[in-house]
């Protein structure tokens, strides 16, 4: 397992790109000049943990392009249950303590690639000199809530396909095209099953058509299979995080070339 | 630690492990397709229909069958009246 909680930072400030995440998109250019030196480019590694159970969180992570961090429960018997997957959406830590708690849950890299990294303090200090910042982290915070609330109903009462089809669906957003790059073994940890169960789910999926398996690669060839074969909870999470965070315009998240 | 493969025969056919997982011996090969086939069944018995004749060979890296677990083996079914 690699440990590297500061992450590699990959350049300069000047160098950041705010586009590439849907919090950060929305933010004005004196915004943006609030975060400056606080804001940094880096590079996550698949597999990297951020941060564990009651460590201090010093740093917010925005990803950028298909970049997706894992927030997950460790339990006693060594399971470990994914509880919400981060993507260019949004941005994990200290995101709903506001800077100040330590972690709870364990958070990971499941896809490495490019992500800002915002020093907590300075994110805080930003916080209160702009009322759009500290409304959006407001925002987005119900957006969590929401997606974890969601998380807890499902793995409580769904199937495993039903639960499969809306993780590839939500994985499939924020991936950079249609490979998701995820093994069956994380997979199967993220559901919280053994791997071979999850094994034989998507081989049915790849019978049906819905997805193609390669090693360590999840290509989806049906976006709409999977939407049939997905209980609700996909929908109301992306109808609620499409209600409570501001407009923005496909084109203003673009994807960071040098990531 | 040696690599087992849990190839699952069930009602929807043969999935094959391509991936394999580290397993310090044989006993906790078993142990993991006890959890597979708890896994298949809880799911299953959610929608009302639970299919107990399929099996879990374990494999080692050398393809060789170390085990075989069938479903049967991973639940005590007490159907004693009451």
């Amino acid at each position: 397992m690699i440990k590297n909680g500061a992450a590699r930072a990959d350049g300069d400030a000047a160098k950041v790109n705010f586009a590439g995440n849907r919090l950060l998109a929305t933010f004005s250019p004196a915004e943006r000049a609030l975060l400056t030196g606080a804001a940094l480019p880096v590079s996550l590694r698949k597999g990297e943990i951020l941060w564990q159970p009651g460590e201090a969180i010093p740093a917010s992570y925005f990803p950028c392009a298909g970049t997706q961090i894992s927030l997950a429960v460790d339990l006693a018997d060594g399971a470990r249950v994914d509880v919400a997957t981060i993507g260019k959406e949004g941005a994990a830590g200290g995101i709903v303590s506001c800077g100040t708690a330590h972690a709870f849950g364990t958070a990971s890299v499941q896809v490495g690639g490019a992500a800002i990294r915002v020093d907590l303090a300075e994110l805080e200090a930003a916080k209160a000199r702009s009322a759009h910042i500290k409304s959006l982290f407001c925002r987005y915070s119900d957006a969590l809530l929401a997606q974890v609330m969601q998380s807890v109903a499902c793995n409580a009462s769904h199937a495993l396909e039903a639960r499969l089809c809306r993780w590839l669906l939500s994985s499939h957003d924020r991936a950079a095209g249609d490979d998701i790059p995820v093994t069956q073994g994380v997979l199967a940890e993220m559901l919280g099953v053994q791997r071979t169960t999850t094994n034989m789910v998507l081989k049915t999926l790849s019978n049906s058509g819905a997805v193609e398996l390669k090693r360590g690669t999840i290509r989806v060839l049906s976006r709409a299979t999977l939407e049939e074969l997905a209980c609700e909870c996909y929908r109301v999470v992306e109808e609620h995080f499409a209600r409570v965070l501001p407009p923005l315009k496909p084109q203003q998240v673009v994807p960071d070339d040098e990531a | 630690m040696p690599r087992y493969f849990f190839h699952l025969y069930n009602a929807i056919g043969i999935t094959r492990d391509e991936e394999g997982q580290e397993l310090p011996s044989v006993e906790a090969a078993r142990a993991s397709a006890v959890k597979v086939i708890r896994d298949i069944l809880r799911d299953e018995i959610g929608s009302g229909a639970l299919g107990i004749g399929g099996r879990v060979v374990i494999a080692d890296e050398a393809s060789a069958i170390v085990g075989t677990v069938p479903f049967g083996e991973a639940v005590r079914i007490d159907s004693t009246p009451h």
